[in-house]
């Protein structure tokens, strides 16, 4: 394991048990001892499709972190039901994959997709979910993702 | 098959066998008696016994009776002539010379019968084919060998030990020899034995029982009168001689098996009965380091089971005693001097090593018995302590420690930085001297606050130019390397050297780049905060208008060097040279910052009368800073004038008031030598900012935080690779993974191992609270 | 009489001067130094990008080394990353 990767993810987690986003908690138990593998529950926002609804994200990080992203996807019984949100939780969102930065962060990507929810205007899965979900790598890195222009959903 | 001989069983017949066997008897005879027989007549032998053999069924038996009552008759008429022998060496020779020739018979005799069958060995049938020629005969040399030992040395065995345990006795005693003697007589009880017995030493056993108790009782008496006539010093080496002597003794008269039990035996009386005297003695001489006796004493009793612990207690409680004497006696020197400190300590030490030389051989067992005493003295509370917080926050509960640490990093600084005591040794005095102050280090339990002060003191000699020599710090680097110190440590000295390099480098750039009046007159020292962690002392202090001018030319400088970077002041650090001149001269003084921006106060108005309030608006220092600063320029204890004059006069700094007034002390001088100089130099840097402060409260502080920062992660890792563990062992390895930085105290063991309870990294065993488990 | 100054040995430390306090790859404080490093200073030294983001020097090679060479970005702005020369 990488010295950056295990310091800056412990760094992260203080950051994120001490002081967490709007709709974001973490409880640090949930992560393995060798921080790999978090899980984080967000929260739909207050008067937006998602209101009261509750996700878990679940964070995989390599030792590449944080110069590669992290594998993220929504699991357990309540998948948001969303245009870039696939039933067996993989998420299309840039930032998880062409467009991350390893000025990112846990949090960052909580608040997108928290964002990302709340911009939604009609809960309706994406068009090839079936295809997808039957067909796609467990891995959601590994699929070669055309993303949605939001304007157009 | 020589047929004609197997004749029938008549009577006829019966008278030749009789008259064969009186050939066989009297050939027999001869060769006993040692009478010459001509090689016919052996190997008639051989034939007249096999006819004789085949003469009846029963003839094999006859032939077995007649060879006994032969053997039986010489042997008792041998007893007969050696009864008759009333000297008692001769009586010992020809016992020696009947047995060896017949000894030398017992091979030869039996194998004239090794084709009979005989009845004894001849029990079962058919197995009796199978019995070897050899165990025929053995047989016979049984009977031989049996007869001879009933019928013989039954009857002389206590004559013979007597006798030969006289000559043993005789040896010593008068010093004449017959050791060929001794040797044969063991040797004929040593082979005296029948293939048959169990114990074949068993009549030897006899002779070692004589042996032993002879010798006991003959030093029972000699040792007793050695000890009355003898000095102990005789004694001891007399006892040694012997020992050497028996051993010698023993080699040739005893057989290997008994030399131990009976050198045992010996040493047993001559030293274990007599223990407690010699250990008397013993302690007695560790007392006075007779080490010429105590080299002989000492190999004695450790001969002997158990003594050499009595020894060793004596040794460590002397070492303890002498250690706590020479404390205690100069306690009120020591304190405060780590020159004496050290000197004392390395004198007890070398005393100590010379009498385990001497005295032990440098023995193993005495080497670590010294270093276990050593450990003790030095880390010792009684004369000197410091206070190490064992928590940092609320109570703070003071634990006392040993203040050798820190006054063996004085010590090092007093030979590193240029002092008079650095001035007046070479450098390989020096050297030497470091050495010594390395050599007690390892003994000192908390070596993490020799590191402290050895890094603070090393800062200052290398911020304020007064390191002396520049190879020897760099060589003490690997000293300090070389015992062990941790390795963060070590680099973080190093690092301090580096940086120190590179603030030269650019020293020498900006001199360059400058006006000749800044360059000659700063010296900048640029350092890089992170490599001296420590940046956040309060330093402020108004500068003298030149010098804050020489700092914006510098700043100017560095930044157009590196833009990225900004400097921060720290004349806590800074020092110089200022030229003051009096009614009676200039002189020329060297000051810290803080009391060149006191003494610049006067500048403009140089007959003034200052207040205390005034100086702290004119200088900006803090109160304290001020105080301390103003203490340093009025009651400087190394100079006969003072360069401030304060009144009223007081006698610590905390008792200057508001209204205090100091002037500048124009009647200033120097006197050497009963004479007022008009020039010189004087350094008032001295222990103001040379020394940490006695009992520093943030260094301690510091020690103890970092302290249980090492006791967490020690933790960790002790209990990541064990996963679970009671708190008895983790204490034992928490002591093994940081001995080589401080002993962890069980109230900061607890404390740590709560704190990372709370935070998840381990738990408390439910049923067992006293062992934890790491929680993965 | 007067006091004058002969010498002064003048004793100072530098620090990065940065907007901000940590490295926005590793989070570890410009002061110290890169999670990879032991001692900060000039073995751990700081680059800026003409953007004028800065980085630990050895935390910006590793974003840029996976990349591709074309697109190589400043983690911060995404504008392509060309190191700033003083």
């Amino acid at each position: 394991m990488s010295n950056t990767m295990e310091k800056r993810l412990q760094k992260e987690l203080m950051k994120l048990v001490s002081e967490p986003p709007a709709g974001v908690t973490f409880d640090s138990e949930s992560a393995d001892s060798k921080l790999t593998l978090w899980k984080v529950k967000v929260v739909g926002a207050k008067d937006t499709l998602y209101d009261g609804e509750s996700f878990i994200l679940q964070f995989k990080f390599t030792p590449k972190y944080p110069f590669e992203s992290p594998q993220v996807i929504f699991i357990g019984p309540n998948i948001p039901v969303h245009p870039h949100i696939y039933s067996n939780g993989h998420i299309c969102l840039s930032i998880l994959t062409d467009d991350w930065s390893p000025a990112l962060s846990v949090q960052a990507v909580c608040l997108s997709i928290v964002s990302m929810l709340s911009s939604c205007k009609k809960k309706v899965r994406p068009p090839d979910n079936v295809v997808y979900v039957s067909t796609c790598s467990k891995n959601p890195k590994k699929t070669n993702w055309y993303y949605h222009d939001d304007s157009q959903s | 098959m020589p047929t004609g001989l197997l004749l029938s069983a008549d009577d006829s017949s019966n008278d030749d066998f009789e008259r064969s066997w009186q050939q066989i008897e009297h050939t027999l005879l001869a060769l006993l008696n040692q009478q010459p027989i001509s090689k016919r007549e052996w190997q008639d032998l051989f034939a007249l016994t096999f006819r004789l053999s085949m003469w009846y069924e029963s003839s094999n038996q006859i032939i077995v009776d007649n060879f006994n009552s032969v053997i039986n008759r010489f042997v008792l008429d041998k007893k007969e002539v050696l009864a008759a022998q009333s000297d008692k060496l001769v009586f010992l020779q020809e016992y020696v010379q009947i047995w060896e020739t017949y000894y030398r018979l017992c091979d030869y005799i039996p194998q004239l019968f090794k084709r009979l069958e005989v009845a004894s060995t001849n029990k079962s049938g058919s197995a009796a084919l199978s019995v070897s020629k050899r165990n025929k005969c053995q047989a016979f040399r049984d009977t031989m060998l049996e007869k001879w030992k009933d019928g013989l040395l039954n009857y002389h065995i206590q004559r013979l030990l007597d006798n030969v345990m006289e000559l043993i006795i005789e040896e010593k005693r008068n010093h004449i020899y017959n050791g060929q003697l001794i040797t044969n007589i063991k040797d004929a009880l040593v082979h005296l034995h029948c293939s048959k017995d169990k114990d074949k030493l068993d009549t030897y056993q006899q002779f070692e029982r004589a042996y032993m108790k002879n010798i006991l009782e003959y030093y029972k008496l000699q040792s007793s009168m050695a000890l009355d006539e003898m000095s102990m010093s005789d004694y001891i080496r007399y006892v040694d001689a012997k020992l050497r002597e028996e051993e010698d003794n023993c080699r040739r008269y005893l057989e290997f098996s008994s030399m131990k039990v009976v050198l045992e035996s010996i040493e047993n009386h001559l030293i274990n009965s007599r223990k407690s005297i010699l250990l008397q003695e013993c302690f007695k001489m560790i007392k006075n380091g007779n080490t010429a006796d105590l080299i002989i004493i000492f190999k004695l009793l450790d001969r002997v089971n158990g003594c050499i612990d009595n020894v060793l207690e004596a040794l460590s409680s002397h070492i303890l005693e002498s250690g706590m004497s020479t404390l205690l006696t100069d306690a009120e020197v020591i304190i405060w001097d780590s020159e004496k400190y050290v000197d004392k300590f390395i004198g007890l030490y070398e005393k100590f090593s010379e009498l385990l030389k001497g005295g032990f051989n440098d023995d193993a067992r005495f080497l670590s018995c010294r270093d276990q005493a050593f450990k003790k003295i030095i880390n010792d509370r009684t004369i000197f302590s410091i206070n190490i917080p064992t928590k940092i926050k609320g109570m703070g509960k003071l634990e006392p420690e040993s203040r050798c640490p820190e006054l063996l990093a004085g010590y090092c600084d007093l030979l590193l930085r240029k002092t008079n005591v650095n001035k007046k040794l070479t450098s390989g005095e020096i050297e030497r001297r470091l050495k010594d102050a390395l050599l007690l280090l390892k003994y000192v339990q908390n070596k993490d606050v020799f590191m402290r002060y050895y890094k603070v003191h090393l800062m200052k000699r290398l911020l304020l130019d007064i390191t002396a020599d520049q190879e020897m710090e760099e060589n003490m680097i690997e000293w300090l390397r070389n015992i062990e110190m941790p390795v963060e440590f070590i680099n973080k000295l190093a690092k301090m050297f580096h940086d120190i390099h590179i603030s030269h480098d650019v020293n020498n750039l900006f001199k360059e780049a400058r006006s000749k009046e800044a360059s000659d007159t700063i010296n900048a020292k640029i350092l890089s905060a992170a490599a001296w962690s420590r940046g956040s002392e309060n330093t402020n202090v108004s500068l003298p208008s030149e010098l804050a001018e020489y700092i914006k030319e510098i700043e100017g400088f560095y930044h157009q060097k590196y833009t990225t970077r900004k400097l921060q002041w720290h004349h806590l650090y800074s020092s110089g040279t200022i030229t003051f001149a009096t009614n009676y001269g200039k002189y020329d003084l060297e000051v810290t910052t803080f009391q060149m921006s006191v003494l610049f106060a006067w500048n403009l108005r140089p007959s003034d009368e200052i207040s205390l309030d005034s100086l702290r608006i004119a200088t900006g220092l803090n109160e304290s800073e001020l105080r301390k600063t103003l203490f340093s320029l009025t009651n400087n204890s190394k100079m006969k004038y003072q360069i401030l004059l304060v009144n009223p006069s007081v006698q610590s700094f905390r008792e200057y008031t508001h209204q205090s007034i100091f002037r500048i002390n124009r009647d200033f001088n120097i006197v050497k030598s009963g004479k007022i100089q008009k020039r010189g130099k004087v350094t008032l840097i001295g222990r103001l900012q040379l020394a940490p402060e006695k009992g520093n409260e943030e260094e301690n502080k510091e020690i103890a935080s970092l302290r249980m920062l090492r006791t967490q992660e020690a933790i960790i890792k002790i209990m990541k690779m064990r996963k679970r563990l009671r708190f008895g062992q983790l204490q034992t390895e928490l002591v093994n993974v940081l001995k080589n930085m401080f002993f962890p105290q069980k109230a900061v063991v607890k404390d740590q191992l709560e704190k990372l309870i709370e935070e998840n990294y381990i738990k408390r065993d439910e049923q067992d609270l006293n062992t934890f488990i790491y929680l993965a | 009489m007067k006091v004058t100054i002969q010498k002064w040995i003048g004793v100072a430390s530098w620090k990065w001067q940065v907007n901000d306090d940590n490295c926005g790859i590793c989070r570890m404080p410009f002061d110290s130094c890169c999670p990879e490093c032991k001692l900060p200073g000039d073995d751990c030294t700081i680059v800026w990008g003409e953007c004028s983001h800065c980085f630990h020097v050895h935390c910006i090679l590793k974003w840029l080394q996976s990349q591709n060479y074309q697109d190589q970005t400043c983690p911060m702005c995404r504008q392509s990353w060309k190191f700033k020369t003083h």
